[in-house]
């Protein structure tokens, strides 16, 4: 397995890159009011609007900076695209399933907080995409029936 | 012999077989046959044998009636003459029919002279009754009449040609003895004493054997069919025939003559009924058993025969639904391993094949292999596709990868321009520097002139005002060369932002590379290393783009601290100049400048040397970025060289997967 690194706030966390489409440059979004602070908004990918989540804002309240190292990582949510803004999105780590180690405690407001990789560098959280958004949220970003 | 075994077809391995199998039954069942047809011959010869028998008993009784009336007539009672020639002639044509011309030519002879003497008489008589006798025993013998395997016709046989003959001959000896002693009209001792010993031997020898032998036969006859007869017609005779010769024995030992003769017929013709019953008796004991026998046989034989038919058929049934399906399977999986798979899946569908499939629960193993290879056949379909889709992912990778891995060549050579850009800066600045470096030591000759001068006196103020003009002029050039500096070192950040901005996009390329290969999975083994390995580099570009900019920034603080410096000692020579031009503060304070613009010249002099370092580490950090994109371009040529290698073998296996679908 291969995650895909990046940092929010002082913490690092990793996304399997199996559910990575791309990484792409930060795009410009474009804001959708009275939306929750972490949605960042639409943008658009290859020709398809896509919503961005600003995964710094959901974990840690605070907005990720507008930096170089600032990415946009479009992964898959369903059979549909989630753009991800992630901090210092800018390494990978190899690991295997076994070198996961699960969370001793549930954190029942954040369901996506997956299984802890402990490396050289300091421990990754794994995130699990599938579980980002409440209901409510993905109700809102990708209404059932709806267009598309 | 398993490379022999393996040239043959299995149904020809099971005729074989059963073939060697049918050989061992068939020979017993001629082995069972050969032993009913002996039992069979065993008995006809015996049949044949009492119907010997029978003329050679008349012979017996004619010829002791024959020598009792021969001897009749030699004492000249010619009573009995006509029943006497009667006798004859049927011992004639017995003995023409018999086939023993020996016996016949001594009938002949005796017929033709008849002796004269009664003793001549009776040893003539005697020796053709032996030889009747002999004959009558050789043909029991050679017609195995008295080694029969059966109980009751072996005593019936017993009985029939060895003891009543001899019975009847003891019987006729008592006759010829008593009508000898009626013709003498008196009883000798002599004849007495034979009478005795006549009726010892029918009383304690014969009597008993008889009825043993005729006892035990009957005991061990059956109670159906003709033992039954046997026990009905024989078992009356043979209690008469027993009381008549106790009676008759009683009458020799009485030595009344006239009784004897009496009781003597009457013991004969009982014997002759016992053994005429007997003989009849016993041919149909052998009838039967030859019936019997001959109904064994056929069974045996049908039931032989029979068995191996059936054998035979399930044989051929066994081994037909062997090969019929067997051919099929041979079929299917020769067509599987050809890659013929719309054959095999043709032939999936046929007649055999659907039957077979469509018993369910059965246990036979061609069935259990039908099903396998039809289960196999459709899972090589599935794993088919799905490696075709995989393939297909696999290409778009691999073709996706070369797309990233192109561009990541022209960001490289974007940075390697780039950093030619930065070297070529980074010299100016250099060459900027020396010129400075140069103009400083002219300005402290210069200032050394001056203090020199300053020294010197108030004659040389002349001098000094115009070399104090000289040094306003090369500070003014030397801010103006300051200002060049510090103009190069803003371009340098310039560049410097463009690499960071490179290197930047280098580390986002190699990243999706990365994703990328590991979504080609092992096949992509090579490119995570190399994604890995080009990220590392342009992590190293980053940090040495930081440390440039890092190192610019310290230049263009060194060239501000020169500005200020320089304007300081601009500041003071303007100073200097005033005091030179008003003259009212004096010579020594005109010096006491002079020497203040030591330290100032030392503090431009560091300055100086800073930048020149500074210079000088640009140049060799430029050094290690060549180095950094050159060992980028070989990567990227490795990476682009596996993205080719990886095309190729999706090519590969696009093509295997291909074959199969025929």
């Amino acid at each position: 397995m291969l995650l895909l690194v990046f940092q929010a706030g002082n913490q690092r966390f990793g996304i399997d890159t199996a559910e990575v489409i791309e990484v792409a440059p930060p795009l410009v979004c474009r804001t959708l009011p009275r939306a929750p602070a972490y949605v960042a908004g639409l943008a658009a990918y290859r020709g398809e609007t896509v919503p961005v989540i600003d995964v710094s804002a959901l974990l840690t309240g605070t907005s990720a900076p507008l930096l170089m190292s600032t990415r946009l990582v479009l992964v898959r949510y369903g059979d549909r695209i989630l753009g991800l803004l992630a901090e210092r999105a800018v390494e990978t780590a190899a690991c295997s399933e076994a070198d996961l180690q699960a969370m001793p405690v549930r954190v029942e407001a954040a369901p996506y907080l997956g299984p802890v990789l402990v490396n050289g560098a300091g421990m990754i959280q794994k995130i699990t995409v599938a579980g980002l958004l409440p209901a409510a949220v993905r109700e809102m970003l990708f209404p059932a029936g709806g267009a598309a | 012999m398993k490379a022999l075994l393996a040239r043959f077809p299995i149904a020809y391995k099971l005729f074989a077989a059963s073939t060697v199998f049918s050989a061992p039954i068939t020979l017993l069942l001629i082995f069972v046959v050969a032993q009913f047809n002996s039992g069979i011959h065993t008995a006809r010869m015996e049949f044949e044998g009492t119907l010997r028998l029978e003329p050679l008993h008349r012979i017996a009784a004619d010829l002791r009636l024959h020598q009792r009336l021969s001897y009749l007539r030699l004492k000249g009672d010619t009573r009995g003459e006509t029943q006497r020639e009667e006798a004859a002639r049927r011992i004639d044509q017995a003995l023409a029919g018999a086939g023993v011309p020996d016996l016949a030519a001594r009938w002949r002879q005796l017929r033709a002279a008849p002796p004269a003497a009664p003793a001549e008489n009776e040893a003539a008589h005697r020796q053709l009754s032996a030889a009747v006798a002999q004959l009558a025993r050789e043909q029991g013998n050679a017609s195995a009449l008295v080694l029969d395997p059966e109980l009751a016709s072996y005593y019936l046989g017993q009985l029939v040609v060895v003891l009543l003959p001899q019975a009847q001959e003891t019987i006729a000896d008592g006759q010829l003895l008593a009508n000898q002693a009626a013709l003498d009209q008196r009883l000798t001792a002599r004849e007495a004493v034979r009478f005795v010993v006549y009726a010892d031997a029918l009383d304690s020898n014969w009597l008993p054997e008889v009825r043993e032998a005729g006892e035990t036969s009957l005991r061990a006859a059956g109670s159906q069919g003709a033992g039954r007869s046997l026990k009905l017609n024989v078992a009356p005779l043979l209690s008469r025939y027993q009381t008549e010769l106790a009676g008759y024995a009683e009458a020799m030992r009485g030595a009344s003559a006239a009784d004897v003769s009496g009781a003597g017929a009457r013991a004969a013709q009982a014997g002759d009924e016992l053994w005429s019953t007997s003989v009849a008796e016993l041919r149909s004991l052998l009838e039967a058993r030859i019936s019997h026998l001959s109904w064994m046989r056929s069974g045996a034989l049908l039931l032989g025969l029979l068995a191996m038919l059936v054998a035979g058929t399930v044989q051929t049934l066994v081994s037909f639904s062997i090969s019929r399906p067997l051919g099929e399977v041979v079929s299917l999986a020769a067509d599987v391993a050809a890659g013929r798979l719309k054959a095999a899946r043709a032939r999936l569908q046929n007649q055999t094949v659907r039957e077979m499939l469509a018993f369910h629960g059965a246990r036979d193993e061609m069935y259990l292999v039908v099903r396998a290879i039809s289960d196999m056949t459709a899972n090589l379909d599935t794993l088919l596709a799905q490696v075709g889709r995989a393939g297909g992912q696999v290409a778009l990778s691999a073709t996706r990868i070369a797309a990233a891995v192109r561009q990541m060549e022209g960001t490289v050579s974007e940075q390697a321009a780039s950093t030619n850009q930065v070297n070529a800066t980074s010299k100016e600045i250099f060459a900027s520097v020396q010129e400075l470096a140069r103009t400083m030591a002219q300005v402290s000759r210069v200032a050394l002139e001056a203090t020199a001068s300053a020294s010197g006196g108030i004659s040389n103020l002349d001098q000094i005002h115009s070399t104090m003009r000289s040094l306003l002029a090369a500070g003014e050039a030397l801010s103006a060369t300051l200002d060049t500096v510090a103009e190069k070192a803003r371009n340098v950040d310039e560049v410097i932002t463009a690499i960071t901005r490179v290197a930047n996009r280098t580390n986002l390329l190699s990243l999706n590379a990365a994703i990328e290969a590991e979504r080609a999975g092992d096949s992509a083994g090579g490119f995570s290393v190399v994604a890995i390995e080009i990220r590392r580099l342009a992590d190293q570009t980053a940090v040495a783009a930081l440390d440039i900019e890092k190192l610019v920034q310290e230049m263009q603080g060194a060239v501000r601290e020169g500005v200020a410096g320089v304007d300081r000692y601009t500041a003071g020579m303007r100073a200097s100049s005033g005091a030179v031009d008003a003259l009212s503060e004096g010579l020594g304070l005109v010096i006491d400048k002079t020497r203040n613009l030591g330290p100032a010249f030392e503090t431009v002099n560091q300055g100086m040397q800073l930048q020149s370092q500074g210079a000088g580490q640009i140049a060799e950090s430029m050094t290690h970025l060549r180095d950094a994109a050159q060992q980028t371009r070989e990567s990227l040529a490795e990476f682009r060289s596996v993205a080719e290698h990886l095309h190729e073998a999706v090519d590969g296996l696009v093509a295997e997967v291909g074959r199969f679908s025929e």
